[in-house]
């Protein structure tokens, strides 16, 4: 009997673990998604301000970055940016984004979002650069404010669906 | 030789990867090298020695246009995006001038479809034809005028008239070097450049790559005019040296320059003084004897090689032999 309601307990306990950790990855999303906006204000700053060519920008941003996947992305970048290995700036940008940030909670969509801005950087005159980079920040924030409004509301859905589904369980078992 | 080599990586680095493979087999001195033409489906040239070459796909220099590698619209956009270092919106004053100066202070001048907007050049697009120019320090080429433009009185104001590619540039900064640093007959003095175009100093995050000498302040990527008031103001200079000057607000920082006690080292385009005076705005200097010495260069031999040398009244004081 002890041994089953020890099992029971387990399955419960495991089943709205795993409904936090999916709660917390919408969270740490958010979190990113916050951090890119961020970034991205920088690197217009710079660009607009500094008049800061992209290489420059990447190793500042490299450089600034504490969070390892992004720190690591932008250094990547600035790095085959310097190396002039053949390669255009959209394919540089592209690959480093899905290299490095691919296992982070950023979903696809977020990815190839901001992989497509990439196409649009390098060739255009300033003012096109700042407006790609204000249509990105947009897009960026179109993301943000729904999830933003609803994170705290998937967070606890993902808890209770957990707790429910080991409950669940636990009736089907017995 | 390692100053060459430097050289050499610096100025392939800029080239598609293709064309860098060509340029690195061609066996040159790339302090004799001049000028690299791209011209988009037209043969890849060089003028080395002061002679014009075609470049062969296997890295040979002919002077037969068969077998010279032609540009492809690919390897221009490619080479552009390095000049560029991948973002060309922060050239775009310079793109509106018809060149980028880059790392080394080597100029890349710039041909294409010229964008008008309110009857002014915008920017330039479809940009297909490159020349790019080898800025080169020669160390000495100011030995012959030093003297010239130094009396017991202390430095003229001197112009130096130059067709293009003969090396004013070349001269100026040597004379900039000398004048600063100074020598066992003559004590240095506080030089301000005014370098518009990164050529003189070829300033790479802020500090020179040439010598320019110990007495030297330079401000950098800064308008003439405006940058000769900064300096005056700023740095209390001896001698004010600026590069190719011509617009009239160039004039009338020149005289504020000179009525400020400082000396005047500077170059401009054309091949005699009656040429000069011929110039809407800069002739008046001329006719009103601001300058007291003017150095006449040509392109026989090297860089920098002197022709005459006059002084405000026309005298002529040195004619090479």
């Amino acid at each position: 009997m002890y041994v089953h309601i020890l099992g029971a307990f387990l399955i419960v306990a495991a089943s709205t673990g795993i409904g936090m950790y999916f709660g917390s990855g919408i969270q740490d999303r958010l979190e990113k998604l916050r951090m890119l906006k961020q970034q991205f204000l920088m690197i217009r700053g710079d660009i607009s301000y500094g008049n800061t060519s992209l290489p420059e920008v990447m190793e500042a941003m490299g450089e600034k970055e504490d969070t390892a996947e992004f720190g690591e992305f932008y250094r990547e970048v600035s790095k085959r940016l310097r190396a002039r290995e053949g390669v255009p700036f959209r394919e540089i940008w592209e690959a480093a984004v899905w290299r490095n940030l691919n296992k982070t909670t950023l979903r696809r969509q977020d990815l190839e979002l901001l992989s497509s801005v990439g196409a649009q950087f390098g060739y255009l005159d300033r003012e096109m650069q700042l407006k790609t980079i204000d249509f990105f920040l947009a897009r960026l924030e179109e993301e943000i404010m729904p999830e933003a409004q609803k994170a705290g509301e998937k967070m606890r859905l993902c808890k209770t669906l957990g707790l429910l589904a080991g409950a669940a369980l636990v009736v089907v078992m017995l | 030789m390692i100053q060459n080599m430097e050289k050499r990586d610096e100025i392939l680095q800029i080239f598609s990867v293709r064309l860098r493979h060509v340029l690195e087999e061609i066996p040159m001195d790339f302090e004799k090298l001049q000028e690299i033409r791209l011209r988009v489906n037209g043969p890849l040239l060089v003028i080395y020695g002061n002679r014009e070459y075609f470049v062969t796909e296997d890295g040979r220099l002919s002077a037969d246009k068969a077998g010279a590698y032609p540009v492809s619209r690919n390897e221009m956009q490619e080479t552009m995006e390095y000049i560029g270092n991948y973002s060309l919106y922060a050239f775009e004053d310079e793109i509106r001038q018809g060149f980028i100066t880059i790392q080394g202070g080597h100029r890349v001048g710039l041909a294409g479809k010229a964008v008008i907007e309110a009857a002014h050049v915008k920017n330039i697009k479809h940009i297909s034809f490159l020349n790019i120019r080898l800025s080169h320090q020669v160390k000495g080429c100011a030995d012959k005028v030093i003297p010239y433009i130094t009396t017991s009185e202390g430095i003229c104001h001197t112009l130096i008239i130059s067709p293009p590619r003969c090396g004013k540039t070349t001269l100026l900064r040597d004379i900039i070097r000398q004048l600063s640093d100074g020598d066992s007959t003559r004590n240095g003095v506080t030089v301000g450049v005014v370098d518009e175009r990164s050529e003189i100093g070829a300033c790479y995050l802020g500090v020179p790559q040439n010598d320019l000498g110990i007495r030297t302040d330079i401000l950098d990527c800064c308008p003439k005019a405006d940058g000769m008031l900064m300096l005056v103001r700023s740095m209390s200079p001896a001698v004010i040296a600026v590069d190719e000057i011509g617009q009239r607000e160039d004039v009338d920082a020149i005289e504020y320059v000179i009525n400020c006690g400082c000396r005047l080292m500077a170059t401009v385009h054309g091949s005699c003084i009656d040429d000069v005076k011929l110039k809407p705005v800069l002739g008046r200097l001329v006719k009103e004897k601001i300058f007291e010495r003017y150095v006449i260069l040509n392109n026989r031999g090297n860089a920098g090689n002197v022709t005459e040398i006059y002084d405000d009244r026309g005298t002529l004081l040195y004619k090479a032999v």
